[in-house]
């Protein structure tokens, strides 16, 4: 609301946010943060201490060993990506964007902003000359599962999160619905299933266990369908619930698991555009299938 | 398969870019006149005559870097491995506790055994001193140190069909043994062996005229691209029992040599298959690694390419 474009208008609350009291935790003083009064009693110094100490209570070690992914990123992949994805005397491009509402009136306060011109209603990002500097890198995994048995039997996404934590070996969260669908009985906030995010040695344990045991076993599976992907470098995947048997966790004791449910397995690239994702993950032994679209934009 | 489509969307683009190289050859050679035909910029591109064609090829080499990339994992150093141990202590000791209960049925033979493979925590008594501190227990863990989990082995139960000697090769249950990360090439230093050096790259150079270079080609006729005539090339001197790869049909280096020749390098990797000399070709071949290739080479050559050879 302070120091924005709207500046002028006046805000209708009694105390503005920049007069609450914030502290600074680190030195030099760059940044403040914002507290509470409770937030100062003593049981809450440990929360001081910053989470990669191993003083904190907060503190899971990360580089535990080796990371056989990583390295064949850097010996191998790292530097046929940056030749594979070079383009001759290109320059940089920019994605289209919502627009702004420019501010004159004061019903412009809180006015969603209009989508892109075109019939495009998405943002796109924008897409820089390639360099060794901005090289595509998997950013992070999320394994998501919905089950939609929970609407009549809440108690069943138990399951559902024992099952993502036994193949990922991560902590899931819980998935609420958003909104109200009275014709399938779902409302706001019920409990719909769960969902993990991979990093680090979790995530690249996650995809080599998928690469090399899990979709190599899965008799039908052709490869990740090249119409996969969000336009701007996310290419997702699914497993039915006789895919996710194939995970040696799972499979180890089977006869445990009465009900399985599948996954989404959404694969997170810091690059601008699909096909450049699609040339890093094929790196890590996924296959990709079927006719690949090339956007006009790349 | 998408490797297939991005192979040929690269084929179009190298159209466009040797098409640009091409362009910038001809015109230190053809007359001022001709130049401005050329030009796409103005709207009139004019084919070169087939002489002038055959002259500017001739002056454009397809030089191949063909590597086999580290098959096992790099050497963990001292240090790293004491970290890596340091971590992997404070791990252990944050993990929850084993969930016996979800593995093993209640009273069942399995649960049994594993109950009897594990190592039981001190009790902690009053009065008793203890060197490493009062034992801290709960539900049958020690709190204070990483918990032990200790899997029953299938093959006490009968030592012979899990024999690590290899009697029974087909058997499922026959313990994994690793191989050695120092194999047999290694010790003989067989540079000819793909299978040598297994933690680095691996780089195939020839020896011609008594000089080691990475192997190098001419163009043939009118239409052939440098990734083509490389691979070309290769099987030339080197047979097809090979499967290789060709990374990109962008060229990863180049060498503006004597007499306006240039010498494109194009990046591939050998993935299956031997590369077997054709004698009337080479005078020798040999797969290095970065340091072995800075001996062999000669020196402006070397530092010309060493920063598109991988260091590990």
């Amino acid at each position: 609301m302070n120091g924005g474009l709207i500046q002028f208008a006046r805000g209708f609350h009694a105390t503005s946010a920049s007069a609450k009291a914030k502290i600074s935790v680190v030195e030099p003083v760059h940044h403040l943060v914002k507290y509470k009064k409770w937030h100062l009693k003593p049981s809450m110094a440990p929360f001081l201490i910053p989470k990669n100490s191993p003083e904190s209570h907060r503190y899971r070690p990360a580089t535990t060993r080796q990371d056989r992914i990583l390295e064949h990123y850097n010996n191998t992949i790292a530097s046929d990506l940056l030749l594979i994805t070079h383009k001759h005397e290109s320059t940089n491009k920019l994605g289209v964007k919502t627009r702004e509402w420019s501010g004159e009136s004061p019903y412009h306060i809180n006015r969603p902003a209009k989508p892109p011109r075109g019939n495009r209603l998405v943002p796109t990002q924008d897409i820089k000359v390639r360099t060794n500097k901005n090289l595509p890198v998997i950013e992070k995994v999320t394994v998501e599962t919905y089950d939609k048995t929970c609407v009549h039997a809440a108690e069943n996404y138990i399951p559902v999160k024992v099952m993502l934590q036994q193949i990922t070996s991560t902590k899931p969260t819980l998935i609420y619905a958003k909104k109200n669908i009275p014709t399938w009985n779902l409302r706001r906030g019920m409990v719909m299933g769960a969902k993990v995010e991979l990093g680090g040695r979790a995530m690249t344990d996650f995809l080599s266990t998928l690469s090399l045991i899990v979709l190599p076993r899965i008799k039908e599976f052709k490869g990740i369908k090249n119409t996969s992907g969000d336009g701007s470098g996310n290419i997702s995947l699914g497993l039915t619930a006789e895919d996710i048997r194939h995970f040696p966790e799972i499979e180890a004791n089977g006869e445990v698991w009465n009900k399985l449910s599948g996954c989404n397995i959404i694969i997170h690239t810091s690059a601008q555009v699909d096909p450049d994702a699609r040339t890093l993950i094929s790196g890590l032994n996924l296959p990709f299938t079927g006719k690949e679209k090339i956007p006009s934009r790349v | 398969m998408s490797m297939n489509c991005r192979q040929i969307r690269l084929g179009q683009a190298l159209g466009r870019i040797s098409r640009s190289y091409y362009s910038t050859e001809a015109t230190s050679h053809i007359p001022s006149s001709t130049t401005s035909s050329l030009s796409t910029e103005q709207g009139s591109y004019v084919a070169p005559s087939p002489e002038q064609l055959a002259e500017s090829r001739s002056k454009i080499r397809a030089g191949l870097i063909l590597s086999r990339t580290p098959i096992v994992t790099p050497e963990v150093k001292p240090f790293e491995e004491s970290y890596y141990n340091y971590q992997q202590e404070l791990e252990r000791r944050l993990m929850w506790t084993f969930p016996k209960s979800f593995y093993f049925k209640k009273g069942s033979m399995a649960e049994h055994k594993f109950n009897l493979a594990q190592k039981k925590p001190i009790q902690s008594v009053k009065g008793v001193f203890y060197e490493r501190g009062i034992p801290d227990i709960k539900l049958g863990r020690e709190r204070r140190f990483k918990q032990e989990v200790v899997i029953p082995l299938a093959e006490e139960e009968g030592a012979d069909s899990g024999s690590a000697n290899g009697a029974d090769i087909d058997s499922v249950a026959r313990r994994i043994m690793p191989e050695p990360r120092i194999t047999e090439a290694d010790k003989s230093n067989d540079v000819a062996s793909l299978s040598r050096k297994l933690d680095r790259t691996l780089y195939l150079i020839i020896k011609q005229q008594k000089t080691w270079k990475f192997p190098s080609f001419s163009l043939e006729g009118d239409v052939e691209l440098l990734h083509e005539a490389a691979e070309r090339g290769l099987r030339q001197i080197g047979g097809t029992g090979m499967n290789t790869w060709t990374v990109s049909s962008t060229p990863t280096a180049v060498i503006a040599g004597t007499g306006s020749i240039k010498e494109f390098f194009i990046k591939s990797h050998i993935l299956a298959g031997q590369f077997s000399a054709i004698k009337s070709e080479i005078e020798d071949f040999a797969w290095l690694t970065k340091e072995e290739l800075k001996e062999k080479f000669d020196k402006q050559y070397y530092e010309t390419l060493e920063p598109v050879i991988s260091e590990q």
